[in-house]
């Protein structure tokens, strides 16, 4: 019982970090507001300073933290559906073939922006599905879903940039394809496409949760309990793809983020999904938000990419995970 | 006489690169316990399978369950009928004891349902039967080999199924565990009526805590009779193509390797 007062405060906690990132984020660059101002401007008068606030900085950070609870929760489901504690969905690859399909759509057909997550989930699955079978052999080693994840990534990114090079007409710096994300001039169209389709998603691991935690045993235990595993992998990865993908296609590939949340909250929350699922989704949140506000405070008025500063710090957590002997699923 | 619980009839099996059996027949009886014996290669682990419907016979062949077509059982329909405890298994490191046991209610509900007190009744029994009600709120990484063991069987027997299946349920214990999981084994079958299968790999074991064995020869085909009536250098040889001696000792079968 004791354990579970740690779980609730653990949850508060964040909640309140959350509350207090958000109004902070809120406030931070050219235009200030006090706290009042912006309650009275967002619901009571016209304020044109928490107008600009709410056209140019809620977009940003209302994204960050849906992308980023839903990079979390997807992680999470990918380490059990792999049962591979550093499987991290940018790593393997899913990330930026959900990317690259979605920009080719958005570059080739623009009319189709509203339905380009339904392509960049398409791209993510096929990147899923080339990443599971080239690695499987008799059973899945994690190091090998690791290398062939890599060695798929690598020609996703290339190809990405390939094409973004054709399509800015020859420019080197390839033009709309944004493989280290960025939430910069995202709009409340962004937010809008984003929450349609992440919510659903999200609610779907949530149920999924408690079957999820049938995946922490062996395949044949599972399935003398009478639960078909192939077919609960199937939609467990397929929840996890659509996460990810989703979260690519607005704010472009965020390395780490889907390992280094689940990796914590498992040491905050324990391994029951149906605790560490919501819990990553809140830590997602807070993480995406916290890297995307620093990116635009570290070296203002210059901006640095919320994926670039996870990369930098999600690196060497990487690293410190493969040379730790520790193994989530005993 | 009950009638048997399996009843199987011209089973062949294959793999793809080699075949493993031809026609073979024979019951298991209820109520009892039943080992699967074998030289490694005879087929035994695939009997295992074939048995609890990982693996799936060639047409022709007939296992019936309780006097029903063990193909016409769905996999949760099953999971009510015969509980498996696997050689090989694995747990999240901070799970209890007593949520792991508590997946064994899994087949008694339906994906979204929650536990009802008739569950952790089960649960609360067959923690108690296992001798593990000190050991409900340990994770089950604190356990030695030998406890977790029997926390796999109080899954098993939480799924409150008239038959379980265990596959070499002592290979990596020590002999005091060896022991105690074997004597829990035969509770199980004396006091709860549970018709056991089990795979040993220890040829004493078997003889000792079985009523009776079937024997895989190296060519597919099997003997099937009591301890007693097969405790012999003959069949031993046949069995697994060495020379062991079988002793008794009052009564005992008791069966060594002279070197």
């Amino acid at each position: 019982m004791r354990k579970s007062l740690i779980t609730a405060l653990v949850f508060v906690l964040t909640a309140v970090l959350l509350v207090g990132l958000f109004f902070f984020a809120v406030n931070q660059g050219s235009i200030q507001v006090t706290f009042a101002e912006l309650l009275r401007g967002l619901f009571v008068d016209y304020d044109p300073n928490v107008a600009a606030i709410y056209d140019l900085r809620f977009p940003r950070i209302l994204i960050a933290m849906l992308g980023g609870a839903a990079l979390a929760v997807a992680g999470a489901l990918f380490q059990a559906v792999l049962r591979n504690p550093v499987a991290d969905p940018s790593i393997i690859g899913i990330s930026s073939g959900a990317a690259l399909a979605s920009v080719l759509v958005v570059g080739l057909f623009p009319l189709l922006y509203f339905s380009s997550p339904l392509f960049a989930i398409g791209g993510g699955l096929i990147t899923f599905a080339i990443v599971y079978s080239l690695s499987y052999q008799g059973g899945l080693a994690p190091m090998r879903v690791i290398l062939v994840g890599i060695a798929v990534n690598a020609v996703m990114v290339g190809l990405g940039e390939g094409i973004g090079v054709l399509m800015s007409g020859g420019a080197s710096m390839g033009g709309g394809v944004s493989f280290t994300g960025s939430l910069a001039m995202l709009t409340w169209n962004d937010v809008r496409l984003l929450a349609y389709y992440v919510t659903p998603a999200l609610l779907a691991a949530a149920l999924l949760s408690g079957r999820c935690n049938l995946l922490g045993l062996e395949d044949d235990t599972v399935r003398s309990l009478g639960v078909n595993v192939t077919l609960l992998r199937v939609m467990v990865s397929f929840v996890a793809v659509t996460l990810v993908s989703l979260a690519s296609a607005v704010m472009g590939v965020i390395a780490f983020l889907g390992l280094i949340v689940p990796h914590l909250a498992r040491l905050l929350v324990g391994s029951d999904n149906r605790v560490l699922l919501p819990y990553c989704a809140l830590g997602g949140a807070f993480l995406m938000l916290l890297a995307d506000t620093a990116g635009r405070l570290i070296a203002h008025p210059f901006e640095i990419n919320a994926g670039i500063l996870m990369a930098i710090v999600g690196g060497p957590l990487f690293i410190m995970l493969l040379r730790s002997r520790s193994n989530f699923y005993g | 006489m009950d009638k048997p619980v399996f009843k199987v009839q011209n089973l062949s099996f294959a793999y793809p690169s080699e075949p493993v059996f031809d026609g073979i027949s024979f019951d298991i009886a209820r109520g009892k316990i039943t080992a699967l014996m074998g030289a490694n290669g005879s087929g035994k682990s695939t009997l295992f399978k074939l048995l609890t419907k990982n693996l799936k016979p060639q047409a022709g062949s007939q296992i019936t369950l309780d006097g029903r077509d063990l193909s016409s059982y769905r996999l949760s329909e099953l999971a009510k009928n015969l509980a498996v405890v696997w050689q090989n298994n694995r747990a999240p490191q901070d799970i209890t004891v007593r949520d792991l046991v508590a997946y064994g209610r899994v087949p008694h509900k339906k994906a979204f349902q929650s536990m009802t007190s008739e569950d952790e009744a089960a649960i609360t029994e067959a923690l108690h039967f296992c001798d593990l009600d000190d050991f409900a709120q340990r994770r089950m990484q604190e356990l030695s080999g030998g406890q977790q063991q029997r926390v796999w069987i109080a899954m098993g027997l939480a799924q409150q199924t008239p038959l379980m299946f265990l596959d070499e349920p002592t290979t990596f214990l020590d002999i005091h565990y060896q022991v105690r999981v074997l004597r829990l084994i035969r509770k199980l079958n004396r006091e709860l009526g549970l018709t056991v299968v089990i795979i040993l790999h220890d040829i004493n074991q078997s003889f000792e805590l079985c009523d009776e064995l079937i024997a895989l020869r190296p060519d597919g085909s099997l003997l099937q009779g009591s301890p007693q009536s097969l405790a012999d250098e003959g069949f031993l040889r046949e069995i697994y193509n060495t020379d062991l001696r079988v002793s008794r000792v009052d009564s005992q079968v008791i069966v060594h390797a002279p070197l």
